[in-house]
C-alpha cells in the first residue's frame, strides 16, 4: 500500500443513472420495481431492472418466502462461499446451509440496508456488497448450540459476483458475537461448540493461503481491470493503511467527522473520534502487529448534491495473537485471522457512518482448532 | 408526522404511524433497536400497560433536513404529575426512516400505579453493548465536537450553543448565569414539574462528582429557528465500570438567551444497564 496516499475531500461523483437505492424505499416498492431497466445485466432474467433489484429479490425470495430451492437456479453449480468459520462451493451446500439456518431462526427477517456495487465490465458481471440486518428466533440447534428461544438481532456484509443470473462467487461475513450475545450464550462458548464442527477441507488451506498472502501484503487475486472512483480506493487503501498498518490513530481526524457514528461487532458502539480511536486501539491490542489487505472496494454515490458517497470495502487482517483475557490468553502467540467488511459513508470525504463485520465466533474457534490440533499429540485440550 | 405520533401515543392508533414506517426502519428505545413489523405494537404495548391513556398537554418540534424531533409533555389519568417524550425521527417527510426515542421513566414511574422494579423490569433489555475504554483528552489535536463545528461558526445559534455545551463538557457551570435567561424554565428528568435553572446547576454537579474520567460527544444538532435539538451523551468511568448516558436536549434560544431547557434521560433504563452505577442515587 502506498503510505504517501492522503485521503481526498475531492470525491468524483459516479453517475447514479437509476440503479436502485434501498434507503428510502419500502419493501413493496422494492419487490415491484416499475422503473425501466437501468443496467445492462447481460444473459440476467429480463425481469430484473438492476443489480441492486436482483439480490433484493432473490433474497427476498429464498430467505423469507423460504424458496430455498432456488438457490439452485440463482447460485452457480460450482460457487465458491467463503466464511471465516467454513468454506462450500457446491450449490447443494448451499441450499443445505440455507436450510440449517432457516430451521433454526424460522422467522428470520432479512431487511436490506444497503446494496454498494460494481460493474465488473463486459460478460465479467457485477459485484455487490449487501448489508443485511436480520432479526429471527432462535428456535432449533444452531452452530452455536441448543436452542435458546430468545430474538437475535445480527448484521451481515454478503459480498457477491454475480454473473449472468447466478451468483458465482461469495464472501460473507456476519457479527455473531453480538448475535449470541443476545442468545443468551457467552462469545468463547459459542466459539467453543462451533470449534467442533468440522471443516470442509478447502477451509484450512484457503485460511493458511489467506494468512501467507495478508503477511506478504500480497493483493487479492480477484481483481477486475473496470476502473472505478480512483478516490474512493485511494481513501479505502489509506484509511486500513494508516489505522491498521501503520496504528497512526493520530490521523483518524483526516478519515472521520467528528460525529462520526461506528458500529463494530459485539456491540461496540462509537460515536466521535476519541470512543472510535479507543475502539480500534482496543481491538488491535488482540493483535498488536496485525497486518491488513484492501482486498475489494466498491463505491455509489448517495447524494450527489449533498456530496455524500458509500464504499463498501472488503478486507483481511492476521497477526500474531496476543490478548491479556483469562480465557483466550491460553492462544498468545498463534495466527489470527480475520475475513472482514466494512460499508462507509463519506459526507464531503469524510465517514459519518462505518458498519464494520467479522465473525469474532469463528476467529476464536479458528484458534482453538489451531490450538487443539497442535495439542493433539500431547493431549492437551482448550475445552 | 406529529399527529401521527400523538394519536398512536395517546389513542394507540398505530395503523397511521406504522403505515409511515419504512419496512428497514428501526426504533431506538431503552437502549435497544427494534426492527421489523412488530416494533410498533411491542413499543405501544408497553406505553400504555404503564402509563394508560395519556393526554398531551404540550408540544414542541424541530425540523432540520431529515431530522424532525418531537418533545410531547403528557399527563397521565391520574393527573400525578407529567411525563416527557422525545421521539427523533430521521425522514424524508413522507417516509420514517428511524427513531431514537427517549422517555423519561423516572416521571413515567412516578405517574404510573406501578412500583419501580415492575417497571424497569418491563423495560426493553438492551442491546449488548462494549464502550471500549479511550482518552477522553484532546492532545490539541482538535479532535473534539463542539457545536459551532457541527453546524458552521457563522451560525447564529453558534456562540451559545457553544456556551451550552461547556457547561455540560468542561464543567463551566458559570456558563448557566451568562448563557441562561434568569427567569429560564428548566425541565430534567425525573422532576415532576419544571425547575428554576439553578436545579441545572445542582444536576451538572452531581454528576460531574460521581463519575471520573468524563467525556461529552455531541451526536447530532437539528436548529428550526429559535428551537433547537442536540442528541449527544455522557461517558465516564464509574471504579472499573464505564458508563454511557444518552440524553436529548431541547433549547429554545430568544435574544441570544436560553429560555427552555428540556434535558431528559432514561434514567431506569440507564440503572438497568449499569446496575451498580450510583450516578442517580
Amino acid at each position: 500500500m502506498n503510505d504517501k496516499t492522503v485521503p481526498t475531500n475531492n470525491v468524483m461523483h459516479l453517475p447514479q443513472g437509476e440503479v436502485t437505492q434501498l434507503y428510502w424505499k419500502n419493501l413493496p416498492e422494492l419487490l415491484n420495481p416499475t422503473n425501466p431497466k437501468s443496467q445492462l445485466l447481460t444473459g440476467f432474467d429480463a425481469e430484473f431492472i438492476d443489480i441492486v433489484d436482483y439480490i433484493v429479490r432473490i433474497t427476498h425470495r429464498i430467505w423469507e418466502q423460504k424458496n430455498v430451492g432456488l438457490c439452485n437456479d440463482y447460485y452457480a453449480e460450482y460457487c465458491p462461499v467463503h466464511t471465516l468459520g467454513a468454506y462450500a462451493d457446491a450449490v447443494s451446500s448451499v441450499v443445505s446451509g440455507t436450510l440449517q439456518t432457516i430451521s433454526a431462526f424460522p422467522d428470520r427477517l432479512l431487511i436490506g440496508e444497503n446494496v454498494i456495487w460494481r460493474d465488473l465490465g463486459p460478460n465479467k458481471g457485477y459485484y455487490s456488497s449487501h448489508r443485511i440486518t436480520s432479526i429471527m428466533t432462535n428456535k432449533g440447534p444452531s452452530e452455536f448450540g441448543d436452542p435458546t428461544h430468545k430474538i437475535g438481532r445480527v448484521t451481515t456484509i454478503a459480498d457477491c459476483i454475480c454473473v449472468e443470473n447466478k451468483i458465482v462467487y461469495e464472501w460473507l461475513v456476519r457479527d455473531n458475537s453480538f448475535l449470541v450475545k443476545q442468545l443468551g450464550i457467552e462469545v468463547l462458548d459459542a466459539s467453543e461448540h462451533f470449534a467442533k464442527i468440522p471443516t470442509h477441507p478447502k477451509f484450512e488451506k484457503w485460511r493458511q493461503a489467506e494468512i501467507s498472502r495478508v503477511k506478504a501484503q500480497k493483493p487479492s487475486e480477484h481483481r477486475w481491470k473496470e476502473p472505478i472512483d480512483k478516490s474512493a480506493v485511494e481513501f479505502s487503501n489509506s484509511w486500513l493503511d494508516t489505522l491498521f498498518n501503520q496504528k497512526k490513530f493520530g490521523k483518524a481526524n483526516t478519515f472521520y467527522h467528528l460525529n462520526a457514528k461506528l458500529q463494530w461487532p459485539g456491540g461496540r458502539q462509537a460515536v466521535g473520534i476519541p470512543s472510535i480511536k479507543g475502539t480500534i486501539i482496543q481491538w488491535l491490542a488482540t493483535c498488536p502487529e496485525a497486518q491488513v489487505t484492501c482486498d475489494h472496494v466498491s463505491t455509489v454515490p448517495f447524494d450527489q448534491e449533498k456530496g455524500v458517497i458509500d464504499i463498501a470495502i472488503r478486507w483481511s487482517l492476521t497477526g500474531s495473537f496476543s490478548s491479556k483475557d483469562k480465557r483466550l490468553s491460553m492462544y498468545c502467540g498463534q495466527e489470527f485471522f480475520i475475513l472482514g467488511a466494512s460499508h462507509l459513508r463519506l459526507v464531503d470525504g469524510k465517514i459519518s457512518e462505518e458498519w464494520t463485520v467479522f465473525d469474532e465466533v469463528a476467529a476464536y474457534a479458528n484458534l482453538i482448532r489451531d490450538f487443539n490440533s497442535a495439542n493433539d499429540k500431547s493431549g492437551v485440550k482448550s475445552c | 408526522m406529529l399527529d401521527s405520533i400523538i394519536n398512536a401515543f395517546t389513542k394507540g392508533d398505530l395503523a397511521d404511524l406504522n403505515a409511515k414506517m419504512l419496512h428497514s426502519a428501526y426504533w431506538a428505545q431503552h437502549n435497544a433497536k427494534l426492527y421489523g413489523p412488530e416494533k410498533l405494537n411491542t413499543i405501544l404495548a408497553n406505553w400504555f400497560t404503564l402509563a394508560g391513556k395519556c393526554t398531551v398537554l404540550d408540544y414542541q418540534t424541530v425540523k432540520h433536513n431529515n431530522h424532525y424531533v418531537v418533545h410531547l409533555t403528557l399527563e397521565s389519568e391520574n393527573k400525578n404529575g407529567t411525563i416527557n417524550y422525545i421521539f427523533w425521527l430521521e425522514t424524508d417527510q413522507r417516509v420514517i426512516k428511524s427513531v431514537q426515542a427517549l422517555v423519561d421513566t423516572a416521571q413515567l414511574a412516578a405517574a404510573s400505579m406501578y412500583e419501580l422494579k415492575q417497571i424497569s423490569d418491563s423495560l426493553l433489555t438492551a442491546d449488548p453493548l462494549i464502550i471500549s475504554d479511550y482518552d477522553q483528552q484532546d492532545h490539541l489535536q482538535d479532535d473534539i465536537a463542539w457545536p459551532s463545528k457541527l453546524i458552521g461558526k457563522n451560525n447564529e445559534q453558534a456562540e451559545i450553543l457553544d456556551g451550552w455545551w461547556a457547561i455540560w463538557s468542561q464543567k463551566q457551570l458559570a456558563n448557566i448565569d451568562k448563557f441562561y435567561n434568569a427567569d429560564a424554565v428548566i425541565n430534567l428528568s425525573s422532576n415532576k414539574h419544571p425547575q428554576k435553572k439553578a436545579l441545572l446547576f445542582e444536576f451538572v454537579l452531581s454528576k460531574a462528582n460521581k463519575l471520573t474520567r468524563s467525556f461529552t460527544q455531541l451526536e447530532d444538532i437539528a436548529i428550526d429557528g429559535q428551537q433547537v435539538a442536540i442528541k449527544w451523551f455522557l461517558d465516564g468511568d464509574e471504579a472499573s465500570t464505564k458508563i454511557r448516558l444518552p440524553f436529548i436536549t431541547l433549547l429554545t434560544i430568544e435574544n441570544n438567551k436560553i429560555t427552555n431547557d428540556t434535558t431528559i434521560c432514561d434514567i431506569l433504563a440507564f440503572n438497568k444497564s449499569f446496575p451498580v452505577s450510583a450516578l442517580f442515587i
